[in-house]
C-alpha cells in the first residue's frame, strides 16, 4: 500500500500538477467557457428555456394531447396580453397595429413600421413577444413531432422499432434541443480534456524512473518486478482521481446552467434533433456519458502506461501519444461520448469500439507484465 | 561531421518518421474528403479550356452563344411542349418533370452539368454590378457591430476599410475580379485548401518542430552524456551545432509533409489552366464580401507565399522551443510548456478591451498569426486587416526570437550543467 501511495505522489508531482492545471485553464477558456457563460444563448432560446421550465412545472415531464390544448389556450391568453400592450402604446395605435397578428406581419419592407417592430423586439426586448415566438415554435415542433421523427430516422430500416416509439409517449417529453446540445458539447470537451490530462500525468509513470536509472535498483529489491503491478494500480488510481476531480468540477459548473428541471425528461422529446437508440431520460444519459468518460480515462491510462514502459525517450513517448490522442479525440467527438448511442452510428459500433478499447487496454498490460517478469534489465 | 552525428541521434528512434507517416496519411484523408466535388469542379476546368479564364466581352459573347445552344437542348429534351425553359435550373427544379421521370440517365447527367454552367454564366454576367455595389463602409459598420468594437478601435476598423476601398478600386481597374475560378460560394475550395488543410499542416508541423528541436537540444541531458560532451574541447559550442542540426531536420520534415500533402491535393483536384488566375477573383468569394488581397497575386503565387509563410512561422516555433529547451532541459516539459504558450498566445487578444487599439496590437503574435491562414495577405479579417500584418509579425518576431535565441546560447555557455 505504502509503495502505491509513493507512486501516486510521484505521479502527482507539484510541477506536473501546475502544468496540467495551467493547460486545463487555457483549454477551459478556449473550448468550454462559452457553453457555460452563454447558456441559454440569446433570444428566443432564453425564453424557450423559461417557457419549457414552466411547462414542466405544470404538466410534468411529458405533455399529452389534453395538456397541449391547455398550452394552446395559454398561448391565446398571451396573445391577448400582447394585444393589450400594443393598444397601450400610442405609436402603435397610430400606425394601426393593435393585435399580435398585425404585429407579426407588420415588419415587411416598411421602414417606419420596421423601426417600431425593432423597438419592441430589440430595443425594449418586451418578454411577452419573445415568449410568444418560443411558444409558437414549441407548438410547431409538437405538432410535427411524428413527421420530424420519421424524417430524422429515414435512414433506418426498422419500422417496428419506429412504430413502437411513435406509439409510446416519449415523443411527448419536454426537453429543448439546445439543453441537450449544450450538455453534449460540454461533456465531449471535458472528455477530451480528461483524456489528455490522464495521458500527460500517467505517461510519466515508468519513463522518469527509467531516465534516472532507478528501475535497475527497484527491480533488484525484495518487491522487485512486482513493482510493475503496483505502478499499474497507482496509475489507475491516479486516473480515477483525475477523472473524478474533473467530473466533479464539471458537475458543479454545469449545475449553474440550471438543467435540474429537465433531468427526468426523455431524450426523445418532440424537440429532439438527435435521436438515440436507447430510451433514456436526460439524467440517465448524463450517468451513461460519465461512465463512458471513466472507461475512456482507464483505457487512456493503460495505453499511456504501456507506452511509458515500452519507449525510453521522452520524444518517443510524446511522438507515440500524439497519434493515439488524435484518434481518441476524433472518436470521442464522433460517437464515443458526443451523441453517445445516437442513431448516426449503429449501436454495435459504439459497443464494439468500447469493447475493443477495453480488450486492448487489458491485453497490452498483461502482455507487458508477462514480458516484464523475465526480461533482462539492461 | 558533428552535425551529421547530431542528426543521426534523431533517427535512433522511429518516432519522427512514424509521426510524419501518420500525419501524411491523415492529410491524405482530409484531402480525399472532398472528392465528391470533382465532377462539378471539372465543369469549370473544361470551361476555362474552351474560353480561357479571363472574362471579357469577346469571351462573354462566345460563352453566351454556347450557353443559348445549351438552353435549346434543354428545351428539346423537356417533356412538355407547352413550357419553355430559360435556364437548365428551371427544368431541374421542375417538380412535375422529376416526378414523371422521363429523362434518361445520360440526359440527367448532362442537365446537371448544364446547371453548373448556368451558375458560372450567371455569376459572370453579374460581376460588374456586384462590384459596383460593394459598400465597404457598411461592411465596416456591420463588423464593428458584430465584434462590439467601440471608441478608437472602431475608428481604426473604419480607417482600415477606407484603405481597403482604395485597393478595391485598384483591383477593379486591374480586372482581377473578372476571372473564372471554382465557384467559392458552392465549393469553398479556398477555405478547404488554405484553411482546413493549411491549419492541419501548421499544427502537425508545429508538433514535429517542437519535438525535434527539443529532442536534439536536450539529447545530452536526457542521455546523461551532458557531463562528458559539454566538458570536452568543443564543449558548449555544441549547442550551435545542435541548433543547426535542428534547423536542417525541421526543414526536411517541412518539405516532406508539405510536399506530400500538396501533391495529394493537386493530383486529386485538377487546377490545370487556373494557376495564373488572380486570387481575388470574384468566383473565389465564399462570404458576401469577396476575398480582396492586398496585392495582385495569382493563385500559384499565393500558394507559394502561403507555403513560405507557413515555413517561416514554423521557424519561429523552433526558436521558441529552442529557448524553452535551454532553460527546461526536458523534452516532456518543453512540449507542454509550448502548449501553454500556444494557448496564451491564442487567448491573449481576447484580454484586450474592444475599445482600444491594443486589441489589434495583440494579434501581432506568432500564435494568433496561424489561426486564419486562409486570410493571409487578405483585407478580410477584421483583426488582421493591415496590408503589412504578415510581414510585420514575421519580422518583429524573427528579430525578437533572434535576440532570445542568442541570449539563451549566451546563457548556456555559463549555466550549471546539473
Amino acid at each position: 500500500m505504502r509503495i502505491i501511495w509513493y507512486e501516486i505522489r510521484k505521479l502527482l508531482d507539484w510541477k506536473i500538477i501546475s502544468l496540467v492545471l495551467l493547460i486545463s485553464v487555457l483549454f477551459f477558456e478556449l473550448f468550454l467557457s462559452f457553453d457555460f457563460d452563454h447558456f441559454p444563448n440569446g433570444r428566443p432560446k432564453g425564453d424557450t428555456f423559461k417557457v419549457t421550465k414552466q411547462m414542466i412545472d405544470q404538466y410534468g415531464t411529458e405533455m399529452n394531447e389534453k395538456e397541449f390544448q391547455d398550452f394552446k389556450e395559454t398561448y391565446q391568453k398571451e396573445v391577448d396580453k400582447a394585444g393589450d400592450y400594443l393598444q397601450s402604446r400610442d405609436d402603435f395605435v397610430e400606425a394601426g397595429v393593435t393585435t399580435y397578428e398585425q404585429f407579426k406581419s407588420m415588419a415587411d419592407g416598411k421602414e417606419k413600421l420596421n423601426e417600431l417592430h425593432n423597438d419592441i423586439m430589440f430595443d425594449k426586448g418586451i418578454d411577452v413577444f419573445w415568449e410568444l415566438q418560443s411558444r409558437e415554435s414549441i407548438m410547431e415542433s409538437y405538432e410535427r413531432k411524428k413527421e420530424d421523427f420519421f424524417k430524422d430516422t429515414a435512414h433506418i430500416h426498422n419500422s417496428a422499432w419506429k412504430q413502437d416509439i411513435v406509439k409510446g409517449s416519449s415523443l411527448n417529453a419536454i426537453l429543448p434541443h439546445f439543453v441537450y446540445e449544450n450538455y453534449n458539447n460540454l461533456i465531449t470537451m471535458f472528455a477530451i480534456l480528461i483524456i489528455l490530462t490522464v495521458m500527460i500525468v500517467v505517461g510519466r509513470v515508468f519513463i522518469t524512473d527509467q531516465q534516472n536509472y532507478a528501475l535497475h535498483l527497484q527491480y533488484t529489491t525484495h518487491i522487485g518486478r512486482k513493482l510493475f503491478k503496483k505502478k499499474v494500480i497507482a496509475s489507475m488510481l491516479t486516473a480515477f482521481v483525475i477523472t473524478s476531480v474533473y467530473i466533479g468540477v464539471f458537475l458543479l459548473l454545469y449545475a449553474g446552467n440550471d438543467p435540474q428541471a429537465f433531468l427526468q425528461s426523455s431524450l426523445r422529446s418532440f424537440d429532439a434533433h438527435t435521436i438515440h437508440w436507447l430510451d433514456m431520460s436526460f439524467l440517465q444519459y448524463i450517468y451513461l456519458t460519465i461512465m463512458a468518460v471513466y472507461l475512456l480515462a482507464f483505457v487512456a491510462a493503460a495505453i499511456a502506461m504501456f507506452l511509458s514502459r515500452a519507449v525510453n525517450q521522452y520524444i518517443s513517448l510524446i511522438g507515440a501519444q500524439v497519434p493515439i490522442a488524435v484518434v481518441l479525440i476524433l472518436l470521442i467527438s464522433e460517437y464515443l461520448v458526443s451523441n453517445l448511442f445516437g442513431i448516426a452510428y449503429p449501436m454495435y459500433m459504439t459497443i464494439g469500439t468500447y469493447a475493443g478499447l477495453l480488450v486492448l487496454g487489458v491485453a497490452i498490460l498483461i502482455t507487458r507484465w508477462r514480458k516484464e517478469r523475465k526480461m533482462d534489465i539492461k | 561531421m558533428i552535425r551529421k552525428q547530431e542528426l543521426l541521434k534523431l533517427t535512433k528512434t522511429p518516432t519522427i518518421p512514424l509521426l510524419i507517416i501518420f500525419f501524411a496519411a491523415l492529410n491524405v484523408v482530409i484531402v480525399m474528403s472532398n472528392t465528391h466535388l470533382k465532377k462539378d469542379l471539372s465543369v469549370l476546368t473544361n470551361l476555362v479550356e474552351t474560353y480561357g479564364y479571363e472574362i471579357n466581352e469577346d469571351m462573354m459573347k462566345q460563352f453566351g452563344n454556347d450557353y443559348q445552344e445549351k438552353v435549346k437542348w434543354v428545351n428539346k429534351i423537356a417533356p412538355g411542349d407547352d413550357k419553355t425553359y430559360k435556364h437548365p435550373s428551371e427544368l431541374l427544379s421542375d417538380d412535375t418533370v422529376r416526378r414523371e421521370n422521363t429523362l434518361s440517365d445520360s440526359e440527367k447527367q448532362k442537365l446537371l452539368k448544364y446547371g453548373v454552367i448556368e451558375q458560372y454564366h450567371r455569376t459572370a454576367q453579374n460581376i460588374d454590378d456586384f462590384y459596383k455595389n460593394i459598400d465597404l463602409d457598411s461592411s465596416a459598420e456591420s463588423i464593428i457591430k458584430m465584434h462590439g468594437f467601440t471608441g478608437s478601435a472602431a475608428d481604426e476598423v473604419r480607417d482600415q476599410y477606407q484603405t481597403l476601398d482604395g485597393r478595391l478600386d485598384e483591383l477593379i481597374d486591374n480586372g482581377e475580379h473578372k476571372n473564372l475560378f471554382f465557384k467559392g460560394s458552392l465549393y469553398e475550395m479556398h477555405s478547404f485548401l488554405f484553411r482546413y488543410i493549411g491549419m492541419a499542416l501548421i499544427f502537425e508541423l508545429m508538433i514535429l518542430v517542437v519535438l525535434i528541436t527539443a529532442a536534439v537540444t536536450n539529447y545530452e541531458f536526457e542521455h546523461r552524456t551532458a557531463l562528458v560532451t559539454y566538458t570536452a574541447r568543443r564543449g558548449r559550442k555544441l549547442i550551435i551545432d545542435k541548433l543547426i542540426a535542428a534547423t536542417i531536420a525541421n526543414g526536411v520534415v517541412m518539405f516532406a509533409l508539405i510536399g506530400v500533402t500538396l501533391s495529394a491535393f493537386f493530383l486529386t483536384y485538377d487546377y490545370s489552366g487556373l494557376w495564373n488566375v488572380p486570387i481575388s477573383s470574384y468566383f473565389n468569394a465564399e462570404m458576401p464580401l469577396p476575398y480582396i488581397s492586398w496585392w495582385n497575386l495569382s493563385f500559384i503565387e499565393y500558394v507559394a507565399i502561403f507555403v513560405l509563410l507557413m515555413m517561416v512561422s514554423q521557424l519561429l516555433f523552433m526558436g521558441i522551443s529552442f529557448m524553452l529547451s535551454v532553460f527546461l532541459k526536458n523534452t516532456y516539459l518543453v512540449f507542454f510548456a509550448f502548449v501553454i504558450l500556444l494557448g496564451l498566445g491564442i487567448l491573449l487578444p481576447s484580454f484586450a478591451p474592444m475599445s482600444s487599439q491594443l486589441v489589434f496590437w495583440l494579434y501581432y503574435n506568432p500564435f494568433a498569426f496561424i489561426l486564419n491562414p486562409h486570410l493571409w495577405l487578405m483585407g478580410n479579417g477584421p483583426f488582421t486587416i493591415y496590408a503589412n500584418y504578415e510581414i510585420v509579425t514575421i519580422s518583429v518576431w524573427v528579430f525578437l526570437l533572434g535576440l532570445g535565441v542568442s541570449y539563451s546560447i549566451y546563457r548556456f555557455h555559463r549555466q550549471q550543467l546539473q
